[in-house]
């Protein structure tokens, strides 16, 4: 589960790191440690090669280092900003690329999406599944993606796509519902 | 309409995997140049660029330990020379004292002026025998070092000889910085590094040299020294002022970018070495 939920304690500590890091770069040293394996293991499951993972990683905190001085704590947790940064970044990547886009998926992942659609879970599913994922939409791809293969809650999917929670709810009913259908017409 | 790329069950990187992808010196690097970190695609491996870019570091490192060569080999050189100097002046008053047909230019011989220790010796009067002198210079210079210079060189060889183990190269995780070390020359495991960089290794907020702005500019040190740490593999750095006052702080020996590539080659080599 790629939640970045955090306790309380750590979010003040985060709190400090971010105004000390806004005064100097060199204490963004912190944030940089604190979350670097989970952004690159989230840029990992998204790309072919693990260098053009160290590449964006290396890109993303980057990126939040030059902007940190304009983040302010509105509602959008830290970490949810950082993982935003990294999947744009990820996103600019394929723009540039025009590459297939990657997604690196877990069968038991697999398994909690199936029982969403009501499926049974079964080997001739999780093939059928990998067929209808390979043609979904991206921007569909991502939703169901931060949903179940990263297993984040509503919540932090919508501050991670800057949508409201409801609407990545109602978003993602809406993918599971096509998806469905497709089963259905692969079944019959 | 292209289609994704789905991988099921994947092998993950491990922790220590991912770990070795940190550096968060390179990271501050780029941000100060404002620069990508990524590499660009000239400098890949393998490009023409590349290669050139290797000769020339190749070129320039030869040239540097031609260099230190010289400025080591040098003042030794020069001493031998005076040494000889010395022994055909020994000789001449010797030559004299038996006296030997050594014209009396009125000059003092050029031993006089020399200003080394052994040289300051009382001169002899003439048609007094010298043995005295002779002796002195027959102590080999070379056991007491007499520069700085052979000093540090003398030392170094010393604890050279020792074969001390090199700490495994680290990236930084905190906000590194160079400092030139007067006696970092004292230090092989040092010595044997190129382009290394130091991080605070303490706990403590009031040993931070960052944050107590020991490296601001109106901070100005006379003196910047290191000392290894017994056991931690980490080092003690003492900046100090005329006045007496010091700041010293624990901190670790860190690379970034190429140089770490380049540690970790040299440590590798080493520690094949240690092996054999």
């Amino acid at each position: 589960m790629a939640s970045y939920h955090i306790s309380e304690s750590q979010l003040i500590k985060e709190q400090k790191w971010i105004e000390a890091s806004q005064k100097d770069p060199g204490a963004f040293g912190e944030i940089y440690n604190f979350y670097y394996n989970r952004i690159f293991l989230f840029i990992f499951k998204r790309v072919e090669e693990e260098d053009e993972a160290v590449d964006i990683t290396a890109q993303t905190f980057l990126k939040a280092l030059t902007n940190i001085g304009k983040f302010s704590f509105q509602g959008v947790p830290f970490a949810a900003w950082l993982y935003r940064i990294a999947l744009n970044e990820v996103n600019m990547y394929y723009r540039k690329d025009k590459s297939q886009l990657t997604e690196s998926v877990g069968k038991v992942q697999i398994a909690e999406m199936l029982e969403e659609t009501d499926a049974i879970v079964s080997e001739d599913m999780v093939k059928q599944l990998s067929t209808i994922l390979q043609k979904l939409d991206p921007d569909d791809m991502q939703l169901i993606s931060l949903r179940f293969f990263e297993g984040m809650p509503f919540k932090e999917v919508a501050d991670i796509l800057g949508i409201t929670e409801n609407n990545a709810k109602v978003k993602t009913y809406r993918i599971l519902d096509k998806m469905k259908k497709q089963f259905r017409r692969t079944e019959g | 309409m292209k289609e994704n790329k789905i991988y099921i069950d994947r092998k993950l990187p491990t922790e220590k995997e991912i770990e070795r992808h940190k550096d968060f010196g390179a990271l501050l690097a780029a941000y100060n140049t404002r620069q990508s970190p990524r590499k660009r695609p000239e400098e890949k491996e393998g490009t023409p660029k590349a290669s050139v870019k290797k000769l020339y570091y190749y070129v320039s490192g030869v040239a540097a330990c031609f260099i230190l060569g010289f400025f080591l080999v040098y003042p030794s050189l020069f001493q031998k020379k005076e040494n000889a100097d010395q022994e055909t002046v020994a000789n001449t008053e010797t030559n004299q004292n038996v006296g030997g047909a050594v014209p009396d230019t009125g000059k003092a011989p050029s031993v006089v002026n020399t200003e080394k220790p052994v040289a300051t010796a009382p001169k002899p009067e003439r048609n007094i025998a010298a043995p005295e002198i002779k002796k002195e210079k027959a102590t080999p210079k070379t056991a007491v070092p007499e520069t700085p210079v052979d000093m540090v060189a003398e030392k170094t060889k010393e604890t050279q000889s020792q074969t001390p183990a090199i700490p495994e190269p680290q990236k930084p995780k905190r906000k590194p910085f160079q400092l030139k070390l007067e006696n970092e020359a004292l230090h092989p495991e040092l010595m044997a590094y190129k382009n290394h960089q130091w991080e605070y290794a303490g706990d403590s907020d009031t040993q931070d040299p960052w944050k107590n702005n020991v490296f601001g500019k109106d901070n100005h040190w006379d003196n910047a020294s290191v000392r290894k740490m017994e056991g931690s593999g980490e080092f003690e750095i003492t900046l100090s002022r005329k006045d007496g006052t010091s700041f010293s702080f624990p901190a670790r020996l860190v690379f970034s970018g190429k140089a770490y590539d380049e540690a970790m080659k040299t440590y590798e080599e080493w520690k094949q070495k240690q092996g054999q």
